[in-house]
C-alpha cells in the first residue's frame, strides 16, 4: 500500500468531514486530523533534517497547537454555532462538485497525483467553510484549511517546494494572529457571540442585533 | 457445478446471518440470546400459519413478498456469492444486480401503500429516501470496481486477481459497508429490533404481512443481508482467478460470517442515529465512493 496516497486521501475526507461538520468540535478535530496527516506528508521528499524539522513543525503547530488554543476559545464563548448559510447536506453535494474540479486542475497542471488534487481541493474546501460559515471561530478553522491547502500544494510539486513551504509558514504566523485576535476580542467581551451574520455593522451606527 | 453448489450454500445459509448477528448482540449485552438457527425455526413456524389479508389490500399486497423473493433470487444468480463464479453472467449483470434489489424494495413499497394504512406509508416514504441517498454510494463503488477490472460483470470484475487494491480499496469498502448496514435496515440507520413507530423504517412496512408472506420477506431479507455481504467480502478477500488466491468457499464463509460479527459489534456499539443525520451518513458513504472513484 502506498502510505503517501493514504496519507493524501486523509487529508481530502477530513476537507469533507469539515465542510458538513456541525460542530465546532468536530471541525477542529478534522482541522487537527489533518494538519497531523499533512505533517507526516513532508517525508514525500528525501528524509532530510529539514524535512524532520518541517514535520516537527507542523504536527506541532496544525495538529496540537491551534486545536488546543481553538478548543479554549471555543469553551470560553457561550454561544453556539449558527446554522450556515449552506446546509450540511448539500454542501456533500458541493464538496463532490469541488473534489471534481480538484481533479480536473491536477490534470491540467500535468501533477495528477492524488496530493495534488487533494492540495487543491483543501484550498476549496477552506474558502467554502469561510463563505459558508457565520461564526468567527468556522471561518478561523476555514483559514487554517486554506492554508493547510497551500502547503499540501508545495508538497505536491515536484521540486519548487522550499518558496512555496516558507509561504505556507508565514501564513501559518499569520493564522496564529488571527486566532490570538478572536480570542482577545472574547476574553475582552467586546461582543457577546461570533456570528458574523450579526457583526455586520457599526454598532455605534446601528443595533447589531 | 460449483456455481450451484454456492447458489445452494447461499440459499441454505442466508438464514444463519440475523441469527449470528443476534448472538453477538446477545454476547455483548450479557444475555445468552436466542439460537443461532432462530430464524429458521421462525420460517418454519410462519409457513405453517395462514395468511390474513386485510379487506383493504388488493392483489399488489399479495405479489409484494412473492416478487421481492423473486427479484433476490434472480440478483442471487448474477452474484458470485461464493467461493467460485456465478451462476449467470453477462456484460452489464452489475446493473442489473443493483436494479434487482431496487425492484425488490419497489415492490415491497408498493404492497406498504396497497395496505392503506397511513404508517405503513411513513416508513415507505422513508425507506424509498434512504434508499435513494444509499444508491449513488453503491453504484460509484460499483463503478469503481467496474473501471478497475475493466468489465461490467461481477464474475469478471471477482474473477480477476484483486480488481482494486490499496487506498480505493479501503474506500470503497468503507462506502460497501455503510451501503449494507443501509440497505439491510442495520443499526445506525435502522433498528431492527424496535417497533416504536417514530424510529421505524423497514420494520414499518411489513407489520401487515401474516404467516407465510411474512416467512417470505423475512427470508428475503436474510439473503439480501448475504448479497450485499458477498459483494463486500469478495472484495475484501483475496479471492483470485487466475492468478494467486485461491478460490476458496470456505474462505467465502469465513468472510460473511466474519461481516455478520462485525455488524454485530457495531449494534452492540453504536446508537441509531437521530433520523436527520441519516442522510449525511448515507452521503458521506457516496462522496468515499467518489473519492475512490477518482483515485483509482
Amino acid at each position: 500500500m502506498n502510505y503517501f496516497e493514504l496519507l493524501a486521501v486523509i487529508v481530502i475526507l477530513c476537507d469533507v468531514a469539515l465542510c458538513a461538520a456541525s460542530r465546532l468540535r468536530a471541525m477542529i478535530r478534522a482541522a487537527a486530523v489533518q494538519g497531523a496527516a499533512l505533517g507526516l506528508l513532508a517525508f514525500i521528499k528525501p528524509v532530510t533534517w529539514e524535512i524532520v524539522l518541517l514535520s516537527a513543525a507542523t504536527i506541532a503547530i496544525k495538529a496540537v497547537l491551534f486545536p488546543w488554543l481553538l478548543n479554549i476559545a471555543r469553551e470560553k464563548s457561550k454561544a453556539d454555532e449558527p446554522a450556515p448559510y449552506v446546509g450540511y447536506n448539500f454542501s456533500f453535494a458541493i464538496c463532490a462538485a469541488m473534489f471534481g474540479v480538484s481533479v480536473w486542475l491536477s490534470h491540467r497542471l500535468d501533477v495528477a497525483t492524488t496530493l495534488m488534487a487533494g492540495a487543491f481541493f483543501t484550498v476549496l474546501a477552506g474558502f467554502f467553510v469561510i463563505v459558508s460559515r457565520k461564526s468567527a471561530f468556522s471561518q478561523a478553522i476555514g483559514y487554517l484549511v486554506l492554508e493547510g491547502g497551500v502547503y499540501a500544494f508545495g508538497m505536491a510539486m515536484p521540486n519548487e517546494a522550499p518558496a512555496l513551504v516558507e509561504l505556507g509558514l508565514l501564513l501559518d504566523v499569520f493564522m496564529a494572529v488571527f486566532i490570538m485576535g478572536i480570542m482577545v476580542y472574547h476574553i475582552s467581551r467586546e461582543f457577546e457571540h461570533a456570528d458574523m451574520a450579526k457583526i455586520a455593522f457599526l454598532s455605534d451606527l446601528e443595533d447589531y442585533d | 457445478m460449483t456455481a450451484i453448489a454456492d447458489f445452494a450454500a447461499a440459499l441454505l445459509l442466508a438464514p444463519l446471518l440475523p441469527g449470528v448477528i443476534n448472538r453477538v448482540k446477545a454476547f455483548f449485552a450479557g444475555r445468552r440470546g436466542q439460537s443461532v438457527f432462530q430464524l429458521y425455526y421462525d420460517l418454519r413456524k410462519l409457513l405453517a400459519k395462514g395468511a390474513v389479508y386485510s379487506s383493504a389490500s388488493g392483489f399488489v399486497f399479495r405479489l409484494g413478498p412473492v416478487a421481492s423473493l423473486a427479484a433476490l433470487l434472480a440478483a442471487l444468480a448474477v452474484m458470485p456469492a461464493g467461493g467460485h463464479g456465478s451462476l449467470a453472467s453477462f456484460d452489464g449483470d452489475i446493473i442489473l444486480f443493483a436494479y434487482l434489489l431496487a425492484l425488490s424494495r419497489f415492490v415491497t413499497v408498493l404492497a406498504a401503500l396497497d395496505t392503506g394504512s397511513s404508517f405503513e406509508g411513513m416508513g415507505a416514504s422513508r425507506e424509498v429516501f434512504f434508499s435513494a441517498l444509499a444508491e449513488p454510494a453503491f453504484f460509484l463503488s460499483l463503478a469503481v470496481l467496474a473501471k478497475k477490472a475493466g468489465a461490467f460483470s461481477f464474475n469478471l470484475i471477482f474473477l480477476s486477481a484483486n480488481p482494486v487494491t490499496g487506498t480505493p480499496l479501503l474506500l470503497v469498502l468503507a462506502a460497501l459497508f455503510i451501503v449494507f448496514l443501509a440497505e439491510n435496515c442495520r443499526i445506525p440507520f435502522d433498528d431492527p429490533n424496535t417497533h416504536l413507530e417514530l424510529t421505524m423504517i423497514h420494520e414499518v412496512m411489513v407489520l401487515d404481512h401474516s404467516g407465510p408472506d411474512f416467512a417470505l420477506i423475512s427470508y428475503g431479507a436474510a439473503l439480501k443481508m448475504w448479497l450485499l455481504g458477498a459483494v463486500v467480502v469478495r472484495l475484501a478477500l483475496p479471492f483470485g482467478g487466475g492468478t494467486g488466491g485461491a478460490q476458496s468457499p470456505a474462505l467465502f464463509l469465513a468472510g460473511i460470517f466474519a461481516l455478520a460479527i462485525a455488524t454485530g459489534i457495531v449494534e452492540s456499539c453504536m446508537a441509531r442515529l437521530r433520523l436527520l443525520k441519516v442522510p449525511a451518513l448515507l452521503l458521506s458513504a457516496s462522496m468515499l465512493a467518489f473519492a475512490a472513484f477518482m483515485v483509482s
